[in-house]
């Protein structure tokens, strides 16, 4: 077990003022099995409502309003979190396992990533975990990482037929496979010990539990990850959407700090 | 009854025309990216169904919509067909009608389908065949409201010598369906706006409900509850919305994020029970033509009876038997694209060429989840009114079921018919024409 200090701070600078700015954040880590939220302060800035739900995954999030002119939107958060209490969590969730068979637009296989499907040599008695394990090592062994090559838009087929990318095409990359293999996969975003950024991962479902697999680092997720949401894909997991009146260009800013204490 | 007796209704068919023409009854398409409106036919010669046959109908009507609903039900929550393996799983998770937004959710009152449009035709067998269940938006109601009170107003004397269930009650039982949801607040009707292929029934329908009609910048979600803001600038509350706009353009903090037509956050707080959307996000599921093959399957699973209405025979080229007997005979089936309504994506296996058949063939076996075959089913015609006779049309019938408090059919419906004399397709987004229904009340 360990206990990690985080703090996230995201800021949208909009060029011009803007105004009716609709928003959804979903960049709160939740207690589980896995991680429990010791305490945790969140300041989202400028809001004339706002309220919280959970979406049909179960991910927590804000929601909001603003009317009048501004020009920045602030979102801070910092708290302590306890994880590793448990290696997994329970897969009796909605809305199933069966969802998470199944492709989606940022997975969906096309040639590049079903020859290499056709090529990985899955030992037939593994079990899921055992499986994927196997998959996250393909993964890792024949993609790089190098930032600025790919956008959030990315697939997982354009990211793997270039060959390099991020945390989130990695995560599609192997969701993708798992999919193919017939293993219930689903995204997860979050945070990682020592990283600058937001971070993406896989979980996989075996033995009816979700099991965490980072294939950007090549291992498990166990005690250096905090997790925010998951979904089939990116974009279930988006940490901000936002819809607003004006004519601005928008300048996105993430920095993340996870320390141990 | 003999129709022959009501010429002088046939013979005002033009006056008719017009004056739909004059209350823009119109219909719009899109076609190459650009809006036409045209008129959406109207011929005086009724649909007409007997007491008995309407108590047939009603009986099975609403043990499909009552199966339909409660399918939604399981489907969005505790998913009981799928771990008793009547419907299998990637029929659902990977139809596009699944929306996984809504996992979750019930609705207000446990209602997901307030007003379905179920279509069927009558074979020339004289068995009524279900051709579609329509649980998103059906439109067509308005149509047969305006023509029957036109032609009141133009034959009274049909309509004194003939004791037919009066269709105009549609705008009431629409408002008590409504309110039975409503969490507190205004009703309204919610319309993209006026190039909508069917404005018309949007501002009929308001305005025979005396409720609202908006569009999306008239709505505002604040501390978690709609609210329509007039013209001044006054705030009410809004407890619900019966939105004649489809559920990916309803929100774009939820559904498609480049929507410009949609309220950001309703969905939130339709999730939080605090405003009823009518009829609920993720029916779609419910119309996708594989799951219409299950419909029956449906029925005996949750009511434990047997289906009162007969589906078309329906092969699902998922199943490998299905698939072999659809293979082997093509040419007496129609093809139907389960993504596909409107009658697009419709295509009859005698009508292809060689080589459209082989690229099909090599489609269907790569994709066999999209498409369904069915028996092409030799259903009726009716008479249509010319100055040179009363040739017939193939014609369908769209019935309106709607559900609140109690499942209630409506006593009439929209008849639709092909105007071409060799087309089986009716659908008004492909030109067709309509016609009333009267419902006998002896």
């Amino acid at each position: 077990m360990k206990t990690l200090h985080f703090r996230y701070d995201l800021k949208i600078e909009f060029s011009e003022p803007v105004t009716n700015h609709s928003f959804t954040v979903k960049c709160v880590p939740d207690t589980d099995e896995r991680q429990h939220i010791l305490r945790q302060d969140i300041k989202i800035l400028p809001k004339e409502f706002l309220s919280t739900n959970r979406d049909s995954f179960g991910n927590f999030y804000f929601f909001g309003k603003t009317v009048a002119e501004h020009e920045l939107f602030h979102v801070e958060e910092e708290g302590v979190v306890e994880t590793g209490w448990s290696d997994s969590v329970p897969a009796n969730d909605s809305p199933g396992q069966g969802l998470c068979l199944v492709q989606t637009s940022c997975t969906e296989p096309g040639p590049y990533l079903k020859e290499f499907f056709a090529g990985l040599n899955l030992p037939p008695d593994a079990d899921n975990r055992e499986k994927s394990l196997w998959i996250m090592d393909k993964v890792y062994r024949s993609f790089s990482y190098q930032s600025g090559v790919t956008t959030v838009g990315t697939t997982a087929e354009d990211a793997f037929s270039q060959g390099s990318g991020v945390c989130q095409d990695y995560a599609h990359i192997m969701i993708s496979l798992c999919r193919m293999a017939k293993i219930p996969s689903r995204y997860a975003a979050g945070m990682l010990l020592g990283e600058g950024a937001s971070h993406a991962w896989v979980e996989i479902a075996c033995r009816n539990k979700w099991y965490g697999l980072d294939p950007t680092n090549h291992v498990p997720v166990a005690e250096d990850h905090i997790k925010i949401s998951h979904g089939r894909d990116y974009k279930d997991c988006l940490i901000n959407q936002g819809v607003f009146t004006g004519n601005a260009r928008q300048k996105q800013s993430i920095s993340v700090q996870v320390t141990e204490i | 009854m003999n129709l022959e007796e009501h010429v002088d209704l046939y013979e005002r068919t033009d006056v008719v025309n017009s004056l739909l023409a004059r209350y823009g009854v119109k219909f719009g398409i899109y076609k190459n990216n650009t809006f036409h409106e045209q008129l959406f036919p109207f011929d005086a010669i009724p649909r007409v169904i007997t007491k008995e046959e309407f108590a047939f109908l009603e009986k099975g009507l609403k043990q499909r919509v009552d199966t339909l609903n409660l399918f939604l039900k399981d489907i969005y929550n505790e998913k009981k067909i799928l771990k008793d393996k009547i419907i299998p799983e990637e029929f659902i998770y990977a139809s596009s009608g699944y929306l996984p937004q809504c996992e979750g959710i019930i609705p207000p009152e446990g209602v997901y389908s307030h007003i379905s449009g179920i279509d069927l035709v009558l074979g020339r067998d004289g068995v009524w065949y279900i051709l579609e269940d329509n649980l998103r938006v059906p439109s067509g109601a308005s149509y047969p409201m305006i023509a029957r009170e036109l032609c009141r107003r133009s034959s009274p004397k049909t309509f004194h010598d003939i004791s037919i269930a009066d269709n105009r009650t549609y705008a009431d039982l629409l408002k008590k369906t409504l309110e039975h949801v409503n969490t507190g607040g205004l009703t309204v009707v919610m319309t993209p706006g006026r190039y909508n292929a069917a404005y018309f029934e949007h501002s009929y329908l308001a305005e025979r409900m005396h409720v609202p009609l908006v569009t999306c910048n008239d709505l505002t979600v604040e501390d978690d509850h709609l609210y329509f803001k007039d013209y001044s600038g006054k705030r009410e509350l809004v407890g619900a919305v019966y939105r004649r706009i489809s559920d990916e353009y309803m929100d774009p903090m939820n559904f498609n994020p480049e929507s410009v037509i949609g309220v950001p956050h309703i969905f939130d707080i339709y999730r939080k029970g605090n405003v009823a959307l009518i009829n609920a996000p993720g029916n779609r599921i419910a119309d996708d033509k594989g799951i219409y093959y299950f419909v029956p399957r449906m029925i005996r699973y949750y009511l434990g009876e047997e289906p009162i209405l007969s589906n078309a025979p329906t092969y699902l080229p998922y199943y490998e038997e299905d698939m072999k007997y659809v293979l082997e005979h093509l040419d007496s089936l129609v093809l139907k694209d389960v993504a596909e309504a409107g009658g697009y994506g419709v295509v009859f296996g005698n009508s292809m060429s060689v080589g459209q058949k082989e690229d099909f063939i090599a489609l269907l076996k790569k994709e066999p989840r999209r498409f369904i075959a069915q028996e092409v089913i030799d259903f009726c015609g009716l008479p249509i009114f010319t100055k040179e006779g009363q040739p017939e049309r193939k014609a369908d019938l769209r019935a309106f079921v709607l559900s609140g408090e109690k499942t209630v059919v409506w006593k009439s419906g929209l008849t639709r018919f092909s105007r071409n004399p060799d087309s089986f397709i009716v659908n008004s987004s492909q030109g067709g024409g309509f016609k009333d229904t009267w419902v006998l009340n002896q």
